[in-house]
C-alpha cells in the first residue's frame, strides 16, 4: 500500500524509502500563524469592545485597539479561559510526552497486573483459612516461537497449599468465542508454586487471545477454575520486523529518531520508543502513527524540541523501547504484533539550546483555537473543569457556573463530595 | 503476597458467600446487553459477534424493526451529526455491555447530545465500538465542527483505545470520563458479568487485558478528565484495591499508570494528559450513581 497521501516518500540513505511525514514547522507554521492572528485581531476587538462598556474610565477606542499577538502561552492573560486552558494542554504535538521512572507501563511495556484471589467458598473470620489463586504469566503479548511462562500459586494464608488435582489448559478465542479442543497444559511444581511453559508452536496456527484456565482441587471435592487471557501473533502473522537500523537527526528544532523496518503487510502502523538521557534516565515518549506499504521503510518519531528544552535534555541520548504493531481496525483480533527491537541505540550528542523553544502548531491546533473563539463570540464557551490539587480543598460545584474554578488556595470550604442518595450499602 | 483482610472484611466477604445470589442487584448497566449483534464487518447481513438478540446489517432492517443498534453509523454513515457544517455536539458513549448511552444526555446551549451506538457487547467488543465511535468522531467533529465527549466505564477504554489507534486530529476541546474503567476491573471474568451482564465482552476488562489494549499515554492530544465515586458495594469491594465504586477501583477511574490501591482520585502518576476533575477525594455514589455525574457537575 502507498504511504497516506500526506506521505512524502523520497529516496533515502542505505537504498531504503523515506516515508516522511509532513513537519508543520518552519514556513508553514509562520502562515498559520497569521491566520490565528488575523483571527484573534477580530475577535479580540469585540472583547474589548465588550470589556470597555464595563469600565468606568472613558470607554477604549476599540478601533485603535492594538492587534492581540498571536495565540500562545506567551500571551495567556489576554485570552479567554477556555482557549488558554487548551494552549496550556497542547504546548507539545500529540503522542509526545515526559517520562519518568514512576510510568512503569511504559518503561516495562507488555507486563501483566494479575493479584491474589480469593477464592469465595474459602472465607473465614480466620485469615490463616482464606484460599487465594494467583495465575499469570511473563507477558501479555507473544510474537513468534516466545516462550509462555505461566505461575500458578495456590496459598492458604500464607501458606503454599498443594492441590490434589489440577486440570489446566488453553483454548484459541476468537470473535465468537473459544474455538477448537482445549489444549492441555502441565503445571510442574516449582520455587513459587507451579509453573508451566507453552510452546507457541502449539497454537502456530491461531492469531489473537489464548485462554488459558486452571482446574484447581484445593480441598477434597472443592474446585476452582481461574483463567487468564493472553495475545498470541504466530510467526507468519508478523507484519514487519525492525532491521536494527536507528539513527538519529536535528529537524526544525525537534529531535527525530529514524527506525528501519522490513515491512511484510502493508497497512496501518503504530511504532513506539522511549527516550533517555545521557546517564540513562527516562527523559520521553513517542510515538509514528501512519500507513507503510511494502518493502523496507524508515519511520520517524519526533521527540519534540520544545519538550526536551523544558527537560533541560542533553545528549547523546539513548532510544528503547521499540516496539510496535500493525493495527486492524474494526477487526479481531485488532492488531499484528512486531517483536520488539531489543537494546538501546544511541544518539548524537546535542545540547539543549539545540532544540526549538517554540509551542506546538499545526493547522488542526489553529483550527481548534479559532472554533473555541467562536464559542467565546456567541456566548458558548464550555469551561474546562478545574484540576483539583492533592491536599487543597476541593472546589464547590456551580452548576450554574460559565467560567473556571477558582485557584485551589481562593475555593471556598465546600464538602468533598456533593450530597448524593445512598443505597444505604456499607 | 496475599494481602490479609481486614475483621470487617472478612465479616462482608463471609455474608457475600451466604447471601450474593438473593441481594445481588439485576444487570443495569445498558440495554440490550447478552450479546447484542453488531454491524461492524457485518453489513449487508446478519449481524455479527454473538447475536443472542437476532439483529440485522441490511436495507430490509428499517422495515422489519430489527437492526442491529449500530447498523446506522456502521453501514450508513449516519450518526446524527451534520459533518463539517460548524455545528457543535456532545458526544456519549456509554459503558460495558451496552449499546448507547440509554440514558439522559447532556443540555448544553448551543450544543446538540449525540448518543453513540457503540455495541460494546461481544468478544470483540473494545474493536467493535472503537470502529464505531470512530465514524462519530469523523463525522462530528472534525472541519468545522467542534465536539466535547463524555464516557462512562468500560466506554474509557474505548475512547482510549480509538484515540492511542488513529491520527486523525479530532476538533474534541475535552474528554469527560464518569467511572473510567480504563484501568481494567479486577472483577472481570468472575463477577463483572454477573453483575453488569451478561455480556462476552465482561470477560475482557482484566486488568492486563485493558491496560496493554492501547497506549493509555497517547491521547493523540486530547486531554482527558476523571471522576470516580467510592461507594462501593461488599460484595465487589473485596475484590477491589482501595476506594471503588463497585466496579472499579480508583486505580483505574483516576487514570493511575500502574495498579494499586488508593483513597485518591489524584494519585499520580497518572497516564500523560489524564487529570482528576473537581475532587480528588471522588464521590460517595457507586457506578450506576457516577453515570450522570459529569453531566451534573457541569450544569448540562
Amino acid at each position: 500500500m502507498a504511504g497516506a497521501p500526506d506521505d512524502e516518500q523520497e529516496p533515502g540513505t542505505h537504498g531504503t524509502t523515506r516515508v516522511r511525514r509532513l513537519a508543520w514547522g518552519g514556513t508553514s507554521a509562520l502562515g498559520v500563524a497569521l491566520v490565528v492572528s488575523l483571527a484573534l485581531v477580530g475577535w479580540g476587538l469585540s472583547w474589548l469592545a465588550g470589556r470597555a462598556s464595563h469600565e468606568s474610565a472613558p470607554p477604549t477606542d476599540v478601533a485603535a485597539a492594538p492587534p492581540v499577538a498571536v495565540a500562545s502561552l506567551a500571551n495567556a492573560d489576554e485570552l479567554p479561559p477556555s482557549v488558554r486552558r487548551y494552549l496550556e494542554n497542547t504546548v507539545y504535538p500529540p503522542g509526545n510526552g515526559a517520562l519518568t521512572e514512576a510510568q512503569s507501563d511504559l518503561l516495562r511495556p507488555n507486563q501483566r497486573f494479575e493479584d491474589y484471589r480469593p477464592i469465595p467458598d474459602t472465607f473465614s473470620t480466620d485469615a490463616n483459612e482464606i484460599v487465594t489463586v494467583r495465575l499469570t504469566c511473563d507477558h501479555y503479548y507473544y510474537e513468534g516461537d516466545d516462550p509462555i511462562e505461566l505461575s500458578l500459586e495456590v496459598l492458604r494464608g500464607n501458606t503454599p497449599v498443594e492441590p490434589l488435582s489440577l486440570d489446566a489448559g488453553a483454548t484459541r478465542e476468537g470473535r465468537a468465542g473459544l474455538e477448537g479442543n482445549r489444549t492441555a497444559l502441565r503445571f510442574l511444581p516449582s520455587e513459587d508454586g507451579f509453573a508451566s511453559t507453552l510452546d507457541p508452536a502449539r497454537f502456530a496456527d491461531h492469531h489473537g487471545p489464548v485462554l488459558v484456565d486452571a482446574r484447581i482441587e484445593y480441598a477434597p471435592g472443592a474446585v476452582h477454575e481461574e483463567t487468564l487471557r493472553l495475545f498470541l501473533t504466530p510467526e507468519g502473522k508478523i507484519p514487519a520486523r525492525f532491521t536494527g537500523e536507528v539513527e538519529d537527526d536535528l529537524v526544525n528544532g525537534s529531535l527525530q529518531v529514524e527506525i528501519g523496518l522490513e515491512v511484510d503487510q502493508p497497512g496501518r502502523y503504530r511504532i513506539d520508543a522511549n527516550l533517555y538521557d545521557r546517564s540513562g534516565a527516562p527523559l520521553a515518549f513517542s510515538a509514528f502513527k501512519g500507513d507503510l506499504g511494502r518493502g523496507d521503510r524508515v519511520v520517524e518519531i519526533e521527540f519534540f524540541g520544545r519538550l526536551l528544552r523544558d527537560l533541560g535534555a542533553r545528549g547523546p541520548f539513548s532510544v528503547g523501547e521499540i516496539r510496535g504493531y500493525r493495527f486492524l481496525d474494526g477487526d479481531y483480533p485488532d492488531r499484528e504484533r512486531m517483536a520488539d527491537l531489543p537494546g538501546r541505540f544511541r544518539t548524537d550528542d546535542y545540547s539543549p539550546t539545540a532544540f526549538s523553544a517554540d509551542e506546538f502548531m499545526d493547522p488542526h491546533k489553529a483550527n481548534m483555537i479559532e472554533l473555541l473563539m467562536e464559542d467565546v463570540a456567541r456566548g458558548i464557551a464550555i469551561p474546562a473543569p478545574p484540576i483539583p490539587t492533592p491536599g487543597a480543598t476541593d472546589f464547590d460545584i456551580d452548576p450554574e457556573g460559565r467560567g473556571e474554578a477558582p485557584a485551589a488556595a481562593d475555593a471556598p470550604n465546600a464538602p468533598s463530595t456533593p450530597a448524593s442518595a445512598s443505597r444505604g450499602r456499607t | 503476597m496475599p494481602v490479609r483482610p481486614g475483621i470487617g472484611t472478612l465479616f462482608g466477604a463471609l455474608l457475600l458467600v451466604l447471601t450474593l445470589s438473593a441481594f445481588a442487584p439485576t444487570a443495569m448497566a445498558g440495554v440490550g446487553g447478552d450479546d447484542a449483534g453488531t454491524c461492524v464487518n457485518a453489513c449487508g447481513g446478519y449481524g455479527g459477534g454473538n447475536n443472542a438478540n437476532s439483529c440485522y446489517c441490511d436495507a430490509s432492517c428499517s422495515t422489519y424493526g430489527d437492526c442491529c443498534a449500530d447498523y446506522q453509523p456502521v453501514c450508513n454513515s449516519n450518526t446524527g451529526c451534520s459533518p463539517n457544517s460548524g455545528s457543535r455536539y456532545v458526544l456519549h458513549l456509554g459503558g460495558m455491555c451496552s449499546q448507547g448511552w440509554n440514558d439522559a444526555m447532556a443540555s448544553a446551549s448551543g450544543y446538540t447530545s449525540i448518543d453513540v451506538k457503540a455495541v460494546q457487547t461481544n468478544h470483540s467488543g473494545l474493536s467493535d465500538s472503537s470502529h464505531a465511535l470512530g465514524i462519530y468522531l469523523d463525522q462530528c467533529c472534525t472541519g468545522s465542527n467542534l465536539c466535547y465527549v463524555l464516557n462512562y466505564s468500560g466506554g474509557d477504554a474505548v475512547m482510549g483505545h480509538r484515540l492511542a489507534n488513529t491520527s486523525t486530529s479530532y476538533n474534541v476541546n475535552w474528554v469527560g470520563t464518569s467511572a473510567g474503567a480504563g484501568g481494567g476491573s479486577a472483577l472481570s471474568g468472575n463477577f463483572l458479568a454477573d453483575i453488569f451482564g451478561p455480556c462476552d465482552y465482561a470477560g475482557h476488562l482484566g486488568r492486563s487485558e485493558v491496560r496493554n489494549a492501547y497506549n493509555h499515554n497517547d491521547t493523540n492530544g486530547e486531554t482527558v478528565y476523571h471522576i470516580g465515586g467510592h461507594d462501593g458495594w461488599w460484595y465487589t469491594s473485596w475484590l477491589l484495591p482501595g476506594e471503588d465504586d463497585g466496579a472499579v477501583a480508583y486505580h483505574s477511574a483516576g487514570a493511575v499508570t500502574y495498579v494499586t490501591g488508593t483513597s485518591s482520585m489524584c494519585k499520580s502518576p497518572k497516564w500523560t494528559n489524564h487529570h482528576a476533575a473537581w475532587t480528588c477525594s471522588g464521590y460517595n455514589e457507586d457506578h450506576y450513581e457516577m453515570k450522570d455525574r459529569f453531566i451534573q457537575n457541569m450544569g448540562w
